[in-house]
């Protein structure tokens, strides 16, 4: 019972590193553009085909990069189209925008690839077996949450000491005075849609390894709980986005193995309403230190 | 009773470690047209805001016609009777004009959703109509009844704004710097309106104004803050002469 | 000069109303041949109804709140539960039986779909008074969520409270869904629920409370300011636009005669959405002239998810799924390029058709002008 426990406490923190990958994608775009990014999810579900097609014809570990850069090219692509030519418009506008997105990439992906599952590529590699704590399970398992620290530990680094850190920094902080100091807003928004992509694709790789099947509609949920997440940290923390994930991954998985699996996606929106009653800034909301 | 509409005492407005006013202490009495004038974050709309219910002041006594209305909400303040105006003006932008103010109107309707389903309150409603034209009549605003309120000319949105004022039926007229951004002429004419209505409904005003010509024409007493604090009061000559007011204005400097 | 206009406004109302009833009398007599019509007339009616409900809300209150599916489900749900006969309910509930108090309950579509619409309306005022607090995107997650967890509510086989324990399958039947609701029995009966719905949302937004809305969507610090009461209003408007919802959801599940919680996902909502988007935000006839264009144009659309044949040659992108693509990058487009909808904020009437029509004449009259001018220089 203990051990069956903690095994799911272990798939809980996996997930909650996947899910901490995309729910900065929020962070980061909600703090520059002031966004809920409707189409982030499904940017994921969209790397997870990337990843199918360019394993099919291609060894992992040329695949991989290519599905990140695919992924990030699609981000941009969205933002050129879809939320650029509305940035003047009442926010309201390019939320209905972002929803649009979001539901034609589903039907998109619907057409092109059928509604029908398929199957992920098995990447022997994150498949290995290893016994943590008397637990059996996998290198991904354990993996993912090192990469998604590590990563985000990278991303910090990256705000605080480059140049397209700091415009990102500014432009969050006060978009139009940035604009007026010089910041070149295009190409910051691009580079944090680049970012937020990038993360998305990792997080997609590392999530479907131990989903074995993606299909069109396997974006719109995780995307949701993953704003949660952003939000649940505090939306604009980097931390308090990794967090988040990390919180809602387990809790999701600890609510499964209780039997009540009908409810573990509902549980992530009471959490979401209870955050919002009692401090709508999220645990890292006030400090702004981290802000983006 | 008393004579005095509203009367501020020793009212103080803390935001974190930031005075924006220093125990004031005002009073306005029945028909007068009082000023607070002073120079740019004196927290003059920091102290309408605190009478409008906007912010809770942290200290002192806001009193209005011997009540104290300290920690009471925006909306029902207006239903007690003061009403106010906006320094960068706050119209129902998408709205016609005669929308504008019937809306206005609608806090002395006792209106409810079975009311309004069931169609009984038909008199009522074409009672407050009928005000609303009489009101829009009364300011010449009429002919630009059915307009969008926010392609009226500039003047006339200002004007908008003291007439959606008026339809609340105030005692208490509070106006944030009704004459910025006019000419000289706009501005005369502005104030002989405030005059006008004062006299026509009975009016107590406040405003807060940057035109002195404007205020030295029309105040029966002005008020100057520098920095919060209350530095001089009195007749409009009085304020004219008080060397306190032309050094906050003109800045102290030492062969002054 | 009002009352002129009003006139003309009722008339027009009438004539419009009149013409609709002959059509589906006519369409009702030869039922038999015009089965896919009548469907696709009573869906986009009872769509109407659910879009203009949600426009109550998004565009003339400003509140976004996409928690639509959740209401529909609730409404939807509450009528099922109330309609299916008694005889048939054993058969519908044939995992775990039909809870006692149920059993023998049936009422008529009506007073069903007036209690469906009801607890929406109570589940909305409860609701609300957290959410509407929150500012737009959040109260847009919020009521997301929501409706995510009506959905869970309504599948989940067994409900464990804290000192409760509710078998869900004995009333909503879980996931397996309901079935055997009864249908309208005309197309006639369809189109007078959704116009008593609609007529009565029109007389709410053009009603003082209507305008309280439109107030709080303007500038909340000015309604403030002249003695409305925002969260009042917004809680109103949000109780309203939920108990039509729930009426419109109740309606959806005579339409569908059987429902399950996955009918009542997140992308209902966004077609929904969609619906008003398309016949602009804030336009009354604009929701229902989009859920006409939706429904119709989908049906249009059909012939893209079938292969296709040109001179012999078959094309190869017409397969399933590409009317949805089609649909998905029209519907972008109007967002991106016609923001404010096909309607534009403006409403059907008779004045507004005659200032259209003046226009094209115009425009018509100085293109004209303009060859003519052309042909001139040219001579």
């Amino acid at each position: 019972m203990n051990l069956n426990l903690l095994e799911q406490a272990m798939i809980g923190i996996s997930i909650g590193g996947a899910y901490a990958l995309i729910a900065i994608g929020y962070t980061l775009v909600y703090g520059i553009l002031r966004l809920i990014n409707f189409a982030h999810g499904d940017i994921f579900m969209m790397a997870g085909y990337f990843m199918i097609f360019c394993a099919s014809i291609l060894p992992i570990y040329v695949a991989i990069p290519i599905t990140i850069i695919e992924t990030c090219i699609l981000g941009v692509l969205i933002e050129k189209v879809a939320y650029k030519p509305l940035r003047e418009a009442p926010r309201m506008s390019i939320m209905i925008s972002a929803i649009g997105v979001s539901y034609l990439l589903q039907n998109l992906a619907t057409y092109l690839f059928t509604a029908i599952p398929i199957q992920y590529p098995r990447i022997e590699f994150l498949k290995t077996p290893i016994t943590l704590f008397g637990v059996l399970t996998n290198l991904a398992n354990i993996i993912t949450p090192i990469i998604a620290i590590l990563l985000v530990l990278f991303l910090i680094w990256i705000l605080k000491n480059t140049k397209v850190g700091l415009s990102m920094r500014a432009v969050s902080r006060d978009y139009e005075a940035a604009s007026l100091m010089g910041v070149k807003i295009n190409k910051t928004i691009s580079w944090t849609f680049i970012i937020g992509s990038s993360l998305a694709a990792i997080g997609s790789i590392l999530y479907f390894s131990n989903r074995s099947a993606v299909f069109p509609y396997s974006g719109s949920l995780p995307g949701l709980k993953c704003f949660v997440a952003a939000v649940f940290g505090g939306i604009g923390s980097i931390p308090g986005a990794l967090i988040g994930g990390f919180f809602i991954g387990i809790c999701e998985n600890l609510i499964k193995s209780a039997g009540y699996s009908t409810f573990s996606d509902a549980f992530t929106f009471v959490v979401l309403i209870i955050m919002l009653l009692f401090r709508p800034t999220g645990l890292f909301g006030e400090k702004l230190i981290e802000k983006v | 009773m008393s004579e005095n509409v509203l009367k501020l005492s020793s009212m103080s407005m803390q935001f974190g470690g930031v005075v924006a006013i220093d125990s004031l202490n005002l009073l306005i009495n029945k028909k007068e047209i009082v000023a607070i004038i002073g120079p740019n974050g004196a927290g003059k709309t920091t102290a309408f805001n605190c009478i409008t219910g906007i912010y809770t002041p942290t200290n002192g006594v806001i009193e209005f016609c011997g009540e104290k209305i300290n920690s009471v909400k925006p909306e029902y303040i207006t239903k007690k009777g003061i009403s106010r105006t906006f320094q960068n003006i706050r119209l129902f932008k998408e709205l016609s004009v005669f929308e504008n103010v019937l809306i206005a109107m609608h806090l002395r309707n006792k209106s409810n959703l079975f009311f309004e389903l069931f169609m009984l309150n038909v008199i009522e409603n074409k009672k407050m109509i009928d005000e609303a034209y009489e009101l829009l009549d009364s300011q010449n605003l009429l002919q630009y009844k059915d307009d969008i309120s926010s392609s009226l000319p500039y003047g006339l949105q200002r004007k908008l704004e003291i007439v959606r004022a008026l339809a609340t039926k105030p005692k208490l007229l509070l106006l944030d710097e009704p004459a910025a951004g006019m000419n000289p002429q706009e501005t005369m004419e502005l104030t002989e309106y405030i005059g006008k209505i004062r006299d026509k409904y009975d009016l107590s005003i406040l405003l807060i104004e940057h035109h002195m010509d404007l205020v030295m024409d029309i105040s029966d007493r002005v008020y100057v803050l520098d920095f919060g604090k209350l530095i001089a009061e009195g007749t409009t000559k009085e304020i004219q002469n008080n060397e306190k007011v032309i050094k906050a204005y003109l800045g102290e400097s030492d062969n002054a | 000069m009002l009352n002129k206009n009003k006139l003309i406004n009722i008339i027009f109302a009438t004539i419009i109303i009149a013409v609709s009833v002959l059509i589906l009398v006519y369409l009702d007599i030869h039922e038999k041949s015009f089965r896919y019509e009548i469907s696709i007339i009573n869906k986009a009616l009872v769509y109407a109804v659910i879009a203009l409900s949600m426009n109550i809300a998004i565009g003339f209150t400003g509140l976004f709140s996409l928690g639509q599916a959740g209401f529909l489900a609730i409404g939807a749900y509450v009528t099922a539960i109330l309609t299916i006969s008694p005889e048939d309910k054993i058969s519908v509930y044939y995992v775990d039986g039909v809870a006692n108090f149920l059993q023998n309950i049936q009422f008529s579509p009506v007073v069903a779909i007036l209690i469906g619409g009801l607890s929406a309306a109570i589940v909305a005022s409860i609701l609300g008074f957290p959410v509407l607090r929150l500012k737009s995107d959040y109260l847009a997650i919020a009521t997301l969520g929501f409706a995510e967890i009506i959905r869970a509510v309504i599948a989940t086989p067994q409900l464990n409270l804290p000192g409760l324990k509710i078998n869900m399958n004995r009333i909503t039947n879980g996931s397996f869904g309901l079935k055997n609701i009864p249908n309208f029995k005309s197309s006639l009966e369809c189109f007078i629920y959704c116009l008593i719905c609609i007529v009565l949302m029109i007389f709410i937004i053009k009603s003082t409370i209507g305008r309280d809305f439109r107030a709080v969507r303007e500038d909340e610090i000015a309604a403030q300011s002249v003695g409305i009461n925002i969260f009042k209003t917004k809680e109103l408007s949000f109780i309203i636009s939920s108990f039509f919802t729930g009426i419109g959801g109740g309606l959806l599940a005579m339409y569908l005669r059987s429902i399950e919680s996955k009918t009542f996902s997140i992308n209902l909502t966004y077609e929904i959405l969609l619906m008003v988007v398309l016949g602009g935000i804030g336009s009354i006839s604009g929701s229902i002239v989009g859920s006409f264009l939706v429904n119709v144009g989908k049906e249009v659309l059909r012939f893209c998810d079938t292969p296709q044949n040109i001179f012999g040659i078959q094309i190869p992108i017409f397969r399933t799924g590409f009317r949805m693509v089609i649909y998905s990058i029209l519907l972008m487009i109007i967002v991106l390029f016609f923001r404010k909808g096909i309607m534009g904020g403006k409403e059907i009437s008779p004045k507004e058709i005659s200032k259209f029509l003046k226009r094209t004449v115009d425009k018509f009259n100085m293109f004209i002008n303009r060859i003519k001018k052309k042909k001139g220089e040219i001579r």
